[in-house]
């Protein structure tokens, strides 16, 4: 479904910041104004039954958080622990609600800022690598940005298609 | 007298808040000017009957728009109609000091319009000379005034009180606002904002007798009155004066405060006299620029027979003018940000008249409460006219009428009467209801069936009343028809749209009472501070927070090498203070069970009445303090529960109880009481109790348990929780309970609570609902299970027991049964739930934690009891809600989360997996 999909792109309405990091060697970015902050690797307590990619909670100062692994998330496979893994705390928004959750990457980048201009749309890559969470890609001198839909990786209905695929 | 003397005063208030280019309350001021007139005339109060009559042309005029200058002919109303108060207020004596100008309408009126430059002229000399009168009068008042206060000090401290602390409010709000005159003096929000703080102070103020704090009141809103109309500037001297008049009256208010406090008057405000002259100077100089600035306005005044059909056709026409042209109707937008306050404050007068009048039930002959429920109804008519819900306003002016005959002796409160003041505070409760809908979702539309019927029925009963004794006064008749009334007040709300939309969202708030413990019930000066519950929440946490960082640093192994005794001594201290804070943290939300405790009391009532049953209702521990979401939630179950006593667990007619040997009046009773940190919430009645026999059979047939089930007595009264039971179309012929019992049982759990039924046929039957103390923090028993830890509340632990292997019998290989005590109970293993990593090691010793839920006994089998604590309870957060027998989670003194159980949950998925 995904690739029939007809992909509306904006590429003005999406410029602007964009934190960078890496899964498995690809660039993600994510729209600064969602990120909370970044932190280092806590001690994380698994809850039971829930999708394996939910590692489970954090004591984020007093908040009990949930830890999703971005690598399982996206169907690759579990992160190494590197001294450079580490956890981007993120706003997310569902429905009227905003969530407050930790995503561990590989490594955080750098604060990008992309221009709408660089901006193209996401290309169809075939039926397995599901494309929902890109809102597009962006091209930075070399390095190509996959800029991430993080309200929509964690919507309800993507989160029951993810578990059912898992 | 007195009756137009309070005509009088509502005729004041009328005007203030009558909105100049709004056809409704311009007409509605006619008819109150209509009325003063008659009941003047049959007074022998020409001066005044003819000065109203002369008011109600120029209201005419106003509406037909005849009146060149709309504020003119405003405050040519509001001067004759305070000079009328100044009359009534000296004791009826002397002359009515009418304005002169009021002269001129009413020559006008007879020659038709008069010479523009003429009108002009004799201004200034009349008001010049009229000031001093009024300053002479203020000295008048002042010397009356000590008398005054101490005798109001001793009929109502509550009342003072609660008058002291608003007023400091108002005036903290005032000063605010002042300073933003000072920044912009054409700031029209805080113009009306402190223009509404002095009148609401007036209001009050009259009503308490405190007649000096009245009359600077009073001077300072016509101070602001002018500035708002735009005939005085704001700034410099005026300026000064108002600052001046703010701080007085807080001086003032701070006296009575200590008057109240001590007992006897206290006054140290020395320069009121000062006050006065500037203000009465302020006034006056800006009445004699007015008629410069302003365009006079030659009025002609129509034929007074002929009006009311005038009016009523203009009303008419301007009405279709309104609904072509919707911008003619400008949104208040004012009020909006008050209407949540307002709402507030509606809920409160309407739960303590709903008290009182259970209260009056009992006695109906008890002044005091009449009284204080004649207040409630008066403050819910001016706040609610303030805030433009006439509606509500019509509906408490009823109320208010009805209740002042009460007051008066003509009759008593009960039976019909009685009846009718319940279906108004029903009334006010929907329409608030309404009301606190559209503020949040914004809309605005709303219907009132009984509305018009009620008016009537109240109008009618105060006709009958009154013409019942001839001596009574007559009656001021229903300004509009009710018809009318019903359309103003969906009109009103209408148009009103615009406003609502904009409210902000109603934010729950928690009342929190600087005086923690519930006992001691000290009436007098006890400060209230409202709080934003979102803030409490946060503090709460905070101090969590704290207490964990608190224990983490004072038991690191770091702090423990240091061998310094005043090390040790500062850190018990700040244990000490850290305890006690959070102590304090634990009280912070807690609300009492009154409120909820009421309703219950009106319950019973409406429905022992309906059902023609004798019940003798009685409550006890009312003042039991709950977790204010316990309380806000407790309460449906609690309608169930209640309900099911009256309705079902009472029987049918007094004369079935005669049969059965009992009082023929049904006792029903309503507890709740504190044991070893749980509250309890009792409904026990003297009814039928419940028929086991009846209840197994019934849930045999529905399919419930099997019939050949050997069930003890707990477990066949649980079955009335169970869900399906309920479903049933008559319970009522079986058993005489369950009805929506297992919502009841659910609800109670998701407060952490539980539910026990005890009852014994023929006797009656108590139902008793187990609450923590509060949703924040509960006693929890930490266990580990291989690598894993989990927190099991204290509240469902039954007990934990070593065993052997060899004590677990298997059921078809599948399921595992522990032997204790005589009772078989199923265990289940924590690591195959919730796939614990294993490790292979079989050990023969085994840690079982038997916890209870619904009655219900079962084994956990863990690997360590590491021990009890307090834990914070945080939610999991949205992205995680719902995982199976998971309650929540909570930092651990290391920091790490761990992981609450939620034993019911856990025990249904424990025989989905083992099944």
């Amino acid at each position: 479904m995904a690739n029939i999909k007809k992909i509306e792109l904006d590429p003005d309405a999406i410029q602007g910041k964009y934190l960078t990091f890496q899964l498995m060697g690809e660039i993600y970015g994510l729209q600064i104004l969602k990120v909370q902050e970044i932190i280092s690797l806590l001690n994380i307590t698994r809850v039971p039954r829930t999708p394996h990619y939910v590692l489970g909670v954090i004591n984020l100062r007093g908040k009990v958080i949930p830890v999703i692994d971005m690598r399982l998330k996206f169907g690759l496979e579990k992160s190494e622990r590197t001294e450079r893994t580490c956890i981007i705390v993120v706003q997310i928004t569902r429905g009227q609600n905003s969530i407050t959750i930790g995503i561990i990457v590989d490594e955080v980048s750098e604060v990008m800022n992309v221009k709408g201009s660089q901006i193209s749309p996401t290309p169809p890559m075939g039926a397995s690598v599901n494309t929902d969470f890109i809102m597009g890609m962006g091209k930075v001198e070399d390095s190509v940005i996959m800029l991430l839909d993080i309200d929509k990786a964690f919507s309800d209905e993507i989160f029951s298609v993810v578990e059912a695929q898992a | 007298m007195s009756e137009i003397h309070e005509q009088v005063k509502k005729l004041a208030e009328l005007l203030v808040l009558t909105d100049i280019t709004d056809i409704q309350s311009l007409s509605n001021l006619h008819s109150a000017f209509d009325n003063m007139a008659l009941d003047a005339g049959k007074n022998s109060l020409e001066e005044i009957a003819s000065a109203s009559r002369i008011c109600s042309g120029i209201v005419e005029s106003i509406v037909l728009g005849e009146v060149k200058s709309l504020s003119d002919a405003y405050q040519l109303l509001n001067d004759t109609v305070s000079s009328i108060q100044t009359f009534f207020e000296n004791n009826s004596s002397g002359e009515v000091d009418l304005p002169a100008k009021l002269k001129d309408y009413a020559g006008a009126s007879v020659i038709t319009a008069k010479p523009k430059a003429e009108a002009k002229k004799t201004e200034p000399k009349n008001d010049a000379v009229s000031a001093p009168i009024q300053l002479s009068e203020a000295e008048k008042l002042r010397e009356a005034i000590l008398a005054s206060t101490s005798a109001t000090m001793t009929a109502d401290p509550d009342l003072l009180v609660d008058f002291i602390n608003e007023s400091i409010e108002h005036l903290d709000g005032c000063n605010e606002h002042l300073l933003t005159l000072e920044a912009s003096s054409d700031d029209y929000d805080s113009l009306n904002a402190v223009f509404r703080a002095f009148h609401t102070i007036k209001g009050v103020a009259s009503f308490l007798n405190l007649n000096e704090i009245r009359k600077l009141a009073h001077q300072t809103e016509n101070l602001f009155d002018k500035a708002r109309s735009g005939t005085l500037a704001l700034s410099g001297e005026a300026m000064d004066i108002t600052f001046d008049a703010v701080d007085t009256m807080r001086n003032m208010i701070e006296d009575l405060r200590r008057s109240v406090g001590e007992g006897k008057p206290v006054s140290t405000v020395k320069n009121l006299d000062r006050i006065f002259k500037n203000l009465e100077a302020f006034l006056g100089s800006d009445k004699a620029v007015q008629p410069v600035q302003q365009q006079p306005a030659p009025v002609v005044i129509p034929q007074m027979k002929t009006f009311p059909k005038r009016i009523a056709k203009t009303i008419l026409d301007k009405k279709l003018d309104m609904n072509e042209t919707q911008d003619f109707l400008l949104p208040k937008e004012m009020f909006s940000s008050e209407l949540p306050a307002f709402i507030d404050e509606l809920s409160e007068h309407i739960e303590a008249s709903e008290e009182n009048l259970l209260k009056i039930e009992q006695d109906p002959s008890d002044k005091e409460i009449l009284n204080s429920l004649f207040r409630s109804f008066h403050t819910m008519k001016g706040s609610s006219a303030l805030i433009g819900v006439l509606a509500i306003e019509k509906l408490a002016h009823r109320a208010e009428t009805l209740l002042d005959r009460a007051r008066n002796e003509k009759i008593l409160l009960e039976g019909e009467a009685l009846d009718l003041v319940f279906n108004c505070v029903d009334i006010l409760k929907y329409i608030l209801e309404i009301m606190k809908g559209s503020v949040l979702k914004g809309e605005t539309k709303f219907i009132v069936p009984e509305f018009k019927d009620l008016l009537n029925k109240i109008d009618d009963f105060i006709k009958a009343i009154d013409s019942a004794i001839p001596s009574a006064p007559p009656l001021t008749a229903p300004d509009l028809s009710d018809t009318q009334v019903t359309e103003m007040a969906s009109a009103i709300v209408n148009n009103r749209a615009p406003v609502v939309e904009k409210a902000p969202a109603l934010k729950e708030i928690v009342q929190v009472s600087s005086d923690v413990e519930a006992g001691s019930k000290k009436a007098a000066l006890k400060d209230v501070v409202k709080v934003d519950a979102d803030r409490l929440d946060r503090l709460v946490d905070l101090i969590g927070e704290l207490v964990i960082a608190e224990t983490m640093v004072t038991q690191s192994p770091e702090i423990k090498q240091v061998a310094s005794q005043r090390l040790f001594q500062n850190i018990s201290h700040l244990d000490k203070i850290t305890r006690e804070l959070q102590a304090m943290g634990t009280y912070l939300r807690m609300v009492p069970l009154h409120a909820t405790f009421q309703k219950m009391a009106r319950l019973v009532r409406d429905l022992s009445k309906k059902l023609g049953k004798d019940i003798e209702f009685s409550m006890s521990g009312e003042d039991t303090e709950l977790d204010k979401t316990v309380v806000d939630r407790i309460g449906d179950p609690l309608v169930h529960m209640v309900r099911n006593a009256v309705d079902h667990g009472v029987e049918k007619t007094p004369a079935d109880r005669i049969k059965a040997s009992k009082n023929p009046k049904a006792k029903v009773e309503l507890r709740a009481y504190h044991k070893g940190g749980n509250i309890y919430i009792e409904v026990e009645d003297d009814g039928r109790g419940l028929d086991k026999k009846a209840i197994f059979n019934k849930a045999v047939e529905r399919g419930i348990i099997e019939s050949d089930v050997q069930l003890d007595e707990n477990s066949i009264f649980n079955l009335v929780l169970a869900p399906g039971f309920s479903t049933a179309e008559k319970v009522t012929e079986v058993s005489g309970r369950g009805v929506g019992m297992d919502v009841v049982k659910r609800n109670i759990e998701a407060l952490r609570g539980q539910l026990d039924i005890s009852s014994e046929f023929g006797k009656g039957s108590t139902f008793t609902i187990k609450l923590p103390l509060t949703m924040a923090i509960i006693d929890g028993m930490v266990v580990n299970v291989k690598s894993e830890r989990y927190i099991i509340p204290t509240l469902s632990i039954v007990m934990s027991v070593r065993i052997n292997r060899k004590d677990i019998k298997t059921v078809q290989r599948k399921g595992e049964m522990l032997s204790i005590q005589g009772e078989l109970l199923p265990i289940f293993h924590l690591e195959s739930i919730f796939d614990i990593p294993k490790d292979d090691l079989l050990k023969d010793e085994m840690l079982v934690v038997i916890v209870e839920d619904s009655n219900r006994k079962t084994g956990i089998v863990v690997d360590e009891l590491v021990g009890q604590q307090q834990i914070v309870i945080k939610n999991l957060g949205d992205y995680l809600k719902g995982v199976p027998g998971i309650a929540g989670g909570a930092i651990m003194p290391d920091g790490y989360v761990g992981l609450i159980l939620d034993v019911g949950n856990l025990v249904k998925l424990a025989n989905a997996t083992v099944v």
